[in-house]
Formats: structure tokens, sequence, C-alpha cells
């Protein structure tokens, strides 16, 4: 059988960010990918190692625009334990909110993708209207749509007011009512057809593969780094989400379910939060190697930080949660995908390529 | 069918969710950070903080002249040096700065030495009345 | 760190072949430049609990690959072999780096006084 090889990316009109995936194409489905990577690489982890410890907290959230929050969070709470300091309880909770209403905006990101990648427009539209409200009320709390910049090293920059709080449970009932909506475009016939079944990993694949996140949720796998119980998350009523459909449908609904258990981690946290003070001093210098994993929307992120007793670090790793989905994908395409079916397969593991490459 | 039509008299009858920009404008919140200005020059002691936590290198401050310069364009808005000065002497404002045709420079100059000096004699003069 | 076990480059894959038959997850894999040698850390998830294996070798000596055993691991191994110039067998440069980019640029230099 005769084989060709074509090019998908690294322009595309479904990737907001560029990749390419060689694909080896019999007649109509493929049989084989390669991923090519490096077209946005920035040389980041050399350049934490030339600045100092407060001004690196800035650099890493600049590593991702969509999930900025856990990368700066990972990196404070690996200074912090080489300090040898803890952050005070309200700076927990604050760090809890700001994490979910970071997971909440950039889930209803992706389901207006989801709707442009298979061609339902007015959906996407929709879905990023109702995306404005929750992105006011963060600029009122932390200054800034985009980079939120509340983290500093012993406990957060800001405090939330009681005004803010009582416009946080408004936010929160407009749009449990608005995805309502979402739950009936789930249950249309067009996108079943376009989903379901698209995309298969089993679960010892998923497994073998090192698969993190809503992809590997939504295979029957639960991994989830909320579990660990860093910052105020061992105080909160939390399990993780797990669907047993193996495809994109199942990864939809994983995300979904997602939304609406973070709308309840906020109200949880702003009925429990303490009061007190938001942050804790030190002039203590970093010493010694340590691990800390946290969970952005996509996955499971791991920074590895090792420092010297100057006001330098000597070497910071970071691995993010699309860096290890990347491998699934080309399992997923390898299987006789069709090929009107790859920007479906690509999107449902929620690729951030700026974050890959770093 | 009928849950359609009802979607398009909706649709047809109500405005539309987009402002019209440039006649329309929204006031900005009062606690976003928009730009840095040098807002109290006169407190200025010239210490050097600001210019050692920015992180982008966005403020030069030089004692001998008595100026501290800020590049816009390189300032990343993180109110770093909002914190650490010592004398409160820079403000963040909500408004964000307009897009421009080439790269600026700002220059915030302290005033003169001789109201400084004066100031100076004043005080000690209360001083010595005081422990006289 | 805690969970520390260290390996040469001989019984390196030993070791690996026995967290696939527990059904561990591969993580990553850190390089770390010490001066004289490089130290690789891989790392591994045994539900959730963290399990580091340590290797120290000379710059110039060839490791052995572990993408027989996890073939997810290919693309961090190439990335070690673009920044450290480390020899690992069966990968080759160019995974992540330009060919006219600086080579091996997060090996810490040696300062001339």
């Amino acid at each position: 059988m005769a084989k060709t090889v074509l090019t998908f990316g690294p322009q595309h009109v479904v990737f907001p960010e560029p990749i390419q995936f060689k694909l080896k194409v019999e007649d109509e489905f493929v049989v084989g990918a390669e991923p090519v990577i490096g077209y946005v690489h920035r040389g980041i982890e050399k350049a934490f190692e030339l600045n100092e410890l407060k001004k690196n907290i800035f650099l890493a959230e600049r590593i991702c625009g969509i999930c900025q929050t856990p990368h700066s969070n990972a990196y404070v709470l690996g200074v912090e334990r080489l300090m040898g300091i803890e952050a005070p309880p309200r700076a927990k909770y604050i760090r809890v909110i700001m994490n979910e209403m970071n997971r909440l905006h950039s889930h209803m990101l992706w389901f207006g993708l989801l709707g442009d990648a298979i061609g339902f427009e007015s959906y996407f539209m929709q879905v990023w209207n109702y995306r404005e409200k929750l992105m006011d009320i963060i600029e009122k709390i932390a200054g800034n749509r985009v980079t939120y910049s509340m983290n500093a090293i012993g406990g957060v920059r800001r405090d939330i007011s009681d005004e803010q709080a009582k416009e946080i449970h408004n936010v929160m009932d407009f749009l449990e009512e608005a995805f309502k909506s979402i739950e009936d475009v789930l249950k249309d016939y067009t996108l079943i057809k376009r989903t379901k079944g698209i995309g298969v990993l089993t679960e010892s694949e998923a497994k073998r593969d090192g698969a993190v996140g809503p992809t590997a949720r939504a295979s029957n796998v639960p991994y989830d780094m909320r579990m660990l119980g860093y910052d105020a998350y061992r105080d909160l009523e939390f399990k993780p989400v797990v669907v047993d459909s193996c495809d994109s449908y199942g990864r939809a609904v994983v995300r979904w379910k997602e939304m609406l258990q973070s709308i309840n981690l906020i109200r949880e946290a702003l009925s429990k939060m303490p009061v007190g003070d938001i942050i804790t001093k030190s002039n203590a210098l970093p010493k010694g190697e340590t691990v800390i994993r946290v969970e952005p929307p996509r996955g499971e992120l791991f920074y590895y930080l090792k420092g010297n007793g100057t006001k330098n670090l000597e070497r910071v790793k970071v691995r993010t949660p699309t860096f290890a989905n990347i491998w699934p994908t080309i399992t997923m395409l390898s299987k006789g995908c069709e090929f009107a079916n790859v920007p479906v397969v690509v999107l449902s593991i929620d690729p951030c390529i700026s974050c890959t490459e770093r | 069918m009928p849950g359609m039509i009802s979607l398009i008299l909706k649709n047809l009858f109500s405005k539309p969710v987009t402002r019209k920009y440039p006649f329309e404008k929204r006031p900005p919140f009062k606690t976003a950070r928009g730009h840095i200005t040098f807002a109290r020059m006169e407190d200025c002691v010239f210490c050097g903080m600001c210019m050692r936590n920015c992180p982008a290198n966005a403020i030069k401050v030089d004692k001998a002249t008595r100026t501290n310069t800020l590049e816009p364009f390189r300032c990343i808005q993180c109110a770093m040096c909002v914190e650490v000065c010592p004398k409160k002497v820079i403000d963040v404002l909500p408004e964000y700065s307009k897009p421009e045709y080439e790269k600026t420079t700002l220059k915030f100059v302290q005033e003169k030495k001789e109201e400084a000096k004066e100031k100076k004699e004043e005080t000690k003069a209360e001083k010595e009345g005081g422990k006289a | 760190m805690e969970n520390d076990i260290n390996v040469t480059k001989e019984n390196l894959l030993q070791e690996v072949q026995k967290f696939r038959d527990k059904e561990a997850r591969f993580v990553i894999a850190t390089c770390v430049d010490l001066g004289d040698k490089l130290e690789i850390i891989y790392h591994f998830d045994d539900n959730l609990k963290l399990i580091n294996l340590r290797l120290q070798f000379a710059p110039d000596e060839e490791i052995p690959s572990i993408a027989s055993i996890y073939p997810s691991a290919a693309l961090i191994e190439g990335e070690i072999v673009d920044f450290f110039d480390a020899k690992i067998a069966g990968i080759g440069h160019g995974t992540l780096l330009a060919p006219d980019s600086p080579k091996a640029p997060l090996r810490k230099k040696k300062e001339v006084k």
C-alpha cells in the first residue's frame, strides 16, 4: 500500500500555538506520527539562574499565558520549603481561590475552542461572553486580567475584602445558571457524533505513556495532585473526577464536571477563610534540593529547585503537563484515525505549546 | 423547531453584547494596575531601592543630577517599586497607557536645593528653641 | 531528598524494569551540572509517592537510554542531549534547539580570571 507523509502545522487554523506533526497517511487513515517541537523556545531555565530570588516570581508567571497562577504558586512553595518558612492560613485560602478561578476561566476557554474546531462558531462566542464576567471580577481583585501577580515569597500581596467576596458569590451564581446551556450542548446529536469514539486511549496505554490531567482521568486513571493537600486543599472536601469512556467525549465531560466542582470549592473556601496576616517575612537564604507538584487545569506541573545558600538558585527544572501528554497523542493518532478528525484529537488534550518549550 | 423560533425572536429584539469602542469607553476599575508614575518627587532620597527591585530594569536613579528616569515601554506594571519605596514616592494608577509611534523615556526631576536648605534651617531653629 | 536510590550505568536498565513491572509512572528526568560530573535524576511516581534514581557520570561517557522500556522518555533525553551535550545511546541532537544555536547552553562555564 502506498504511504504518504503529510505535515500538519506549524500554522493551522485550529491551534493557537505552533507545533508540527508529520503524519504517515495510507488512503485516508493515519498510521504513524512524529512530533517536531522547538518553534517558541525562549531559554527560560537559563534565565532562572541569572536573576535574583524575588524577580523570578514574575518570570515563572510568564511561562504560560493561560495557567500563570499555578506556575508562580509552585515556585513560591519550593522557595518557602528551602528557606524553612510557611505562609499564614489566610494566605493559603486566598491562593486556593485564585487557583480555582484560574481553572474555571481555562476550561471555559477550552469549551470555546472545541466549538470552533467542530464548526459551532456561535457556541464559541456565547461561552466566551460568559467568561467576561469572570475576567472582570479577577481584574478587580488582582489588578490585571491575565498576569495576576498575587503570590509573594511567604504569602500573597493583596487581600480579598468583604465587598469583593460578595461579588464573587454573585458571579458564581450567574455562572452556575449559565452552565446549564453547556450541559444541553453536551447532549446534542452533532457533538456526540464528532467526539464519541474518536481518539481512544485505553487504561493500560494511559499508564504506560504517562498521561496526566483530564486526559488520564477520562481513561479511568485517578491522578490529581490536589490529593497531596498543598496550600488549603487538605481542609476542603475534594475527590477527583473520573470517567471511564476513554475518548474525546469523556474528556469534555470531565472538564464540565470539574467546572461545577470548582464553583463549590470557591464557595466553601470563602466561608471557611480565617482572619489574620497575609504574609510571613524572612531573610533566610535557600539551601538544598526539593520537588514540588501542583495541579493546573491541564494536568500535573513539576518543579525541581536546587539552592546553594546564595541569592541566586543553582538549577530550576520545569516539566509542564502538555510535555507529558505528547506521547499519548502519538499513540491515539497512530491507531487509524481519519484525517479529518486529527484536529479534534489534538485539541482534546488541551495543548499549551509555550508551556512545553519554555 | 419551536425552540428555534423563540431563540430567533429573542436574538432579533435584544441589544448586542459588544460596546461601540472608540465612542463608548468603559471606565477603569479602581484597583487595576495601569501605569506607574513618580508622584511625590520632593520626598525622594535617591536610595535606589526601586532600581534594584525592578524585574525589567526600567528605572534609573541618578543622585548627582537628582533625576529619576522611567522607561514605560519596559515596565511590566508589577508594582514592586510601589511596595519597596521607603518614602512612598511612587503611585500606580488605573488607566492603561496609550500606544505610541516611538519608544519614549520619562524623566522626573527633584526641585531646587535652596528650598530644601531653607526647610533644614527652619527645623534646626525649632529644635534649638525646644532644647533651650 | 527522601526516597533516593543510587544506580550505576550498568544496573540502570534493571532498576527501571522493576518500576515497569510495578506499573509506576515515569514523571521526568532532571540533569544537573555538578562541575566535573553530570548527574541525571530519574523521577518515578508510584501511587502519589515520588521515588528518585540518581546516576552520576563523566561528561564524555556514554550511558544507555531507557526509551526501550518507557517510550515516552525519548523527548526528555533529546532535551538533555541538546542542553548539556551528554552522550545517550541512540539519541541525536536537534530536538529543541536549532542547528545554529549556542552549544550546550546550560553547562556552567569555567571563569577565566
